[in-house]
Parts: structure tokens; sequence; C-alpha cells
């Protein structure tokens, strides 16, 4: 049972002044919602989502993993759990390509934003998604990384080689 | 023989995303030229090339550059060049260690770097950006500045002496296309930082041949655009001002919602929205009937998120298809509504919803979320915008 006050207090992570403090944050084991993202528990995405092996798990620290950064108001949405009790992996396969990653919670964990405050999550396996928006058809043409173009000599070189008595040494300049 | 990089470590592989972070604030910085740095890179970029540096020349922005070349008289014919050394220079230096790299590094590890280093810089670079806005506004030219015009007289002077009486006649203003002719200065920071990566991932960045090589055409392309010829080498400054996204873990994409997200130190200016370019009016002055006059699709989008989805909806009289509570989200209700062909380009729909959590003014926050034109209803377009099924989100425990 913990209160917003409670995971500021433990985490350092500061919540808006407007959002009750002291009240007791409510904990499902079902989807949740913290604005564009979505906890959701594993079993619900079983066949669609899913933690390759060899995946790279790491323990949720105190101050907690910070798991998405808004586009604009720039605040986070932070997993923050008691020491020793939740992991956490970015490695997923996801053919949606909405989810950013799997937790194991061994006891209650929490989902902690600045604005939105915190949603508590029973113990269980759960994986974040964030949200999607359909966006109009716009033919973007993609650049590659090594150079297609390739430009000829201009031609006031050659005519200025060609006048040029060739040099019989060269610096090395590598 | 030096063994293949098949690939990367994991501390290396880690270093990916700082990689790009780095890069992309070096394509969106306003620090001060380190010209002596910029000079001396420039000169071995020639020296490479078999050339002898130029004069310099600078100006204050890429359009001024743009401008610069076009007062000056230059005719440059991309592909049949006569003293401009863009080719040259792109050979020795770009081609060469896109060489040599596929040589030292496997087809799975440069991919790697490609999506983890590349791209992310690119995706919010705005180099094609900067190239469009140059190209609608080169021929237009209404109030070149001092400096630019200055540039200008020096390019004719320069070229005056060098080619006597056979400057060749401008072709038509309309197919005028020699600033094309340039290097995009810190605006390539995607494939100058892809490359570093590179020569980082070797252990000897700074050693001999090509990631030297990396290092020296990352210095050239330190300031801004570049247009380099066998008679002069033309430069802009970096922009003055740069506002971006906050940086979260990928780099933060251009964007200023109440100005200007680029500005060069002549005055010239670029809007963003979220990484999009779009006209000024979109920012300073979104109206219903300039969305409706837009042709682009994406600067429509732009200039209606700017003026808010809901009151957008309203103003535009679309219509209403369904409204539901929004599942654990107690007494917020979803709507949604038909998007014209029109709006779009495509058949679309948009769903109103409501933020879970209040502002500290008591209100809350609302979003219209475009969703696919064969959306059934509002709770089938929530679930859809999270890619569950629909029965799956109609149980919904909590939102805030």
């Amino acid at each position: 049972m913990k209160t917003l006050a409670d995971l500021t207090g433990a985490t350092g992570l500061p919540v808006d002044a407007h959002l009750v403090l002291d009240l007791v944050i409510p904990v499902n084991d079902g989807l949740q919602a913290q604005g564009d993202l979505v906890v959701v528990p594993l079993a619900a995405l079983a066949g669609t989502v899913s933690v390759p092996a060899g995946a790279r798990w790491r323990e949720v620290p105190p101050e907690g993993i910070e798991l998405l950064r808004g586009g604009t108001g720039g605040n986070a949405h932070t997993l923050v759990a008691d020491p020793g009790t939740c992991v956490w992996t970015d490695t997923v396969a996801d053919p949606t390509g909405l989810t950013i990653g799997v937790f194991e919670a061994m006891a209650t964990a929490y989902l902690l934003h600045r604005e939105h405050g915190g949603t508590g999550i029973a113990a269980g396996d759960y994986a974040v998604r964030r949200q999607r928006e359909q966006a109009p058809e716009v033919r973007v043409p993609t650049r590659v990384a090594y150079s297609v173009e390739h430009r000829g000599t201009p031609r006031g070189v050659e005519a200025e080689r060609a006048a040029r008595p060739q040099p019989r040494v060269r610096f090395v300049c590598d | 023989m030096i063994e293949r990089i098949t690939a990367f470590d994991d501390a290396t592989s880690a270093a990916m995303p700082f990689h790009a972070r780095t890069w992309a604030r070096r394509a969106h910085s306003t620090e001060p030229v380190d010209w002596n740095r910029w000079t001396t890179a420039v000169a071995r970029c020639y020296q490479h090339a078999g050339l002898r540096m130029p004069p310099v020349i600078r100006v204050a922005s890429p359009l001024a550059l743009a401008r610069a070349l076009f007062l000056g008289n230059i005719t440059e014919v991309p592909g049949d060049e006569d003293r401009a050394v863009i080719g040259l220079i792109e050979r020795i230096m770009r081609t060469r260690i896109d060489e040599a790299t596929s040589k030292r590094f496997a087809q799975p590890a440069l991919a790697r770097a490609r999506v983890n280093v590349f791209q992310p810089v690119d995706a919010v670079a705005g180099a094609d950006a900067v190239a469009a806005a140059v190209e609608e506004a080169v021929l237009i030219g209404a109030d070149d500045a001092p400096v630019t015009r200055d540039a200008a007289e020096r390019i004719r002077s320069i070229v005056h002496r060098v080619k006597r009486s056979r400057l060749p006649k401008r072709g038509r203003p309309g197919a005028w296309n020699s600033w094309t002719l340039h290097f995009a200065g810190q605006f390539d920071a995607a494939w100058c930082g892809y490359t570093s990566f590179l020569a980082e991932a070797t252990g000897t960045p700074g050693a001999r041949g090509w990631p030297r090589r990396v290092q020296t055409f990352a210095a050239a392309q330190s300031a801004g655009w570049w247009w380099p010829s066998l008679d002069f080498v033309l430069v802009s400054e970096r922009p003055v001002v740069v506002r971006t996204e906050p940086e979260g873990t990928a780099p933060g994409r251009l964007h200023c919602a109440d100005g200007p997200a680029i500005v060069w130190p002549d005055g010239w200016r670029l809007f963003f929205r979220h990484g999009t370019r779009v006209p000024e009016w979109v920012i300073t002055n979104p109206t219903m009937a300039a969305i409706a006059a837009e042709p682009n699709v994406e600067v429509r989008r732009c200039a209606i998120e700017a003026i808010g989805w809901d009151t957008y909806i309203a103003d535009a009289g679309l219509q209403l298809l369904d409204t539901a509570m929004d599942p654990g989200n107690d007494g917020c209700v979803l709507r949604l509504y038909d998007l014209p062909p029109d709006v779009w380009g495509t058949p679309g729909r948009v769903l109103l919803v409501t933020n879970g959590s209040p502002e500290r003014d008591g209100t809350r926050r609302r979003y219209g979320l475009p969703v696919p034109g064969d959306t059934a209803d509002a709770i089938a377009a929530a679930a859809w915008t999270y890619g569950l099924a629909r029965d799956q989100y109609a149980r919904m425990a909590r939102r805030t």
C-alpha cells in the first residue's frame, strides 16, 4: 500500500502539486493506461509479444527505470519497484512494433509520471506498449548511409592538369 | 591482412545511442565555428584531391550561399561540372571511406551502425528540409543582405580574373541549380557520425588511412554548407538559433510551437513542428481557411495539431460516427469522427480522447488521434492505438 508521496520520497522523482499525494494508489492486475503508455498482462499478448532467449534483464533500481519520455512535455514514465522485486528487459519481439519492454514483478510495481501520477501494478508479467496513430500517406525518400552520387571530374581540372608539369614527388598526407 | 570486423562488442554497441545523440547535437549546433580547424580540414580535402585550396568567402546562411552563387553568375551543370569540385572531393573522401569501411566491416555490422547511428541522426538533422527550403527561396531573393551581395561581387571578380572572357551565360532561371553542388556541413552529421563510429570501433580512430580521412571530412563538415570550386570556397555560418524537442533516448527533432526552429545570422529562418518543416503561417497564424487551402497533407496535419483537434473538429463540422464511455477513464467519452478524404488524402477517421489526469486548472487535455478509415467504432479505434483487440481495450482497469 503506497501513496504518491511514498513513491516520490523513495525515488526522488517529482509529481505535480495538484495531484493527490496522500491517497493510496490503486493496484490492478489488468490492463492499465498512463497517457500514451499501456501496461498489458503478458498472457493477453501471448502469440504476439515474446521475449527471445538470451534477452538481457536488469533489476529495477531504487530510482526506477525511465521507460519513455514525452515528446513535447519532456516528462518520463518511470517504472518503480522495491529493491529486488522487479526485472525489466527491452529485448522483445512484437510484430506491431509497439512494445518497448517486458517486466516481471514479484511484488507490486508502480508506473510513475510527473503529470499523470502513479499506477499500481500487481505482481505478474506485463508488456509495456506505446500508443500509435495513423499518419497521412507521405512518401519520404529514404536516404542511404553510403554515398550514391559520384560526380565527375570538372573539365577545368583536366585543362589545368594538362598545362601543369607532372610533379615527381608528392606529399604523404594520410 | 587486418581481420574483418563482423560484430561490435557490448561496450561498442551500447555506445551507439550516445553516438547518435552527440552527432544530432552537432547537426543542431549554434556554437561559433572553429574556423582554423575547418580551414585546415578543407585544405586537406583539396590536397587529397590533388588541388590547391582557393580563397574562402563566407556567407551567413545556406540561402545566402545559393543567392551569392546566383548573383555571382555561377553556372554549373551537376554531372558536367566546369570548375565545381564537389565530385572530386566526394570521390576522394566519401567514396574512399565507403570502400574502406566495407572492406574492414562485414555487412551485418555496417547495417547495425546504419540503423543505430546513421538513421537516428538523419531523421532529426533536417538536411533535406534545409535544401528544400533553399530550393523554394533561391530564385525569389527579395532582400539579399549586404554581406551576400559582397560575396557575389567577390565571386564575380575572382571568376572574371580566372576566366576572362569565357563567362558562360546563365541558363533559364527555372533550371538554375548550381547551388546543389554543395556539401551540407553540420547537416551532414548522420554520415559523419556513422563513419566516426566505425572509425572508433576499429580501436584506433585517429590512425592513418581511412579513419584519419573520416576525421578530416567531419571537421570540413563542422561549419555550414560549403561550395568548393577551383576558384573559391563559399561557406555558410552556423545557425544562431536551433530549437528541438527534448532529447530522450533518441535525438530530439526540430520543433518550436511558437516561433522559428532555425534562425541564421542573416535572419533567414525555418519553422518546424515535431521534425516536419512547415510554412510560417502554421506556427504564427493557423486558420481554418489556410488549412483548407493547404495542398500538402503533412503541413495540413501540423496546422490542425497547432489549432488543436477538438477546435478543428468543431469548426470543420466533422461527422460524429460513434461515442462510447472510455473504459477505466471515469466519466470520459471517446468520440470517433469521419475525416473526409480531402483532409487526409485518403479516407480516415479521428478519435477524440480525453486525458486520464487533470491539468493544474482542473480541465482535462483532449487529443485527436487519427486512426485507419475502416475502424468500426470508438472502442475499436482506441484499442487499435495500442495494437489491442476491441474486447481487450473494453476491459481497461484504470487510466491515469
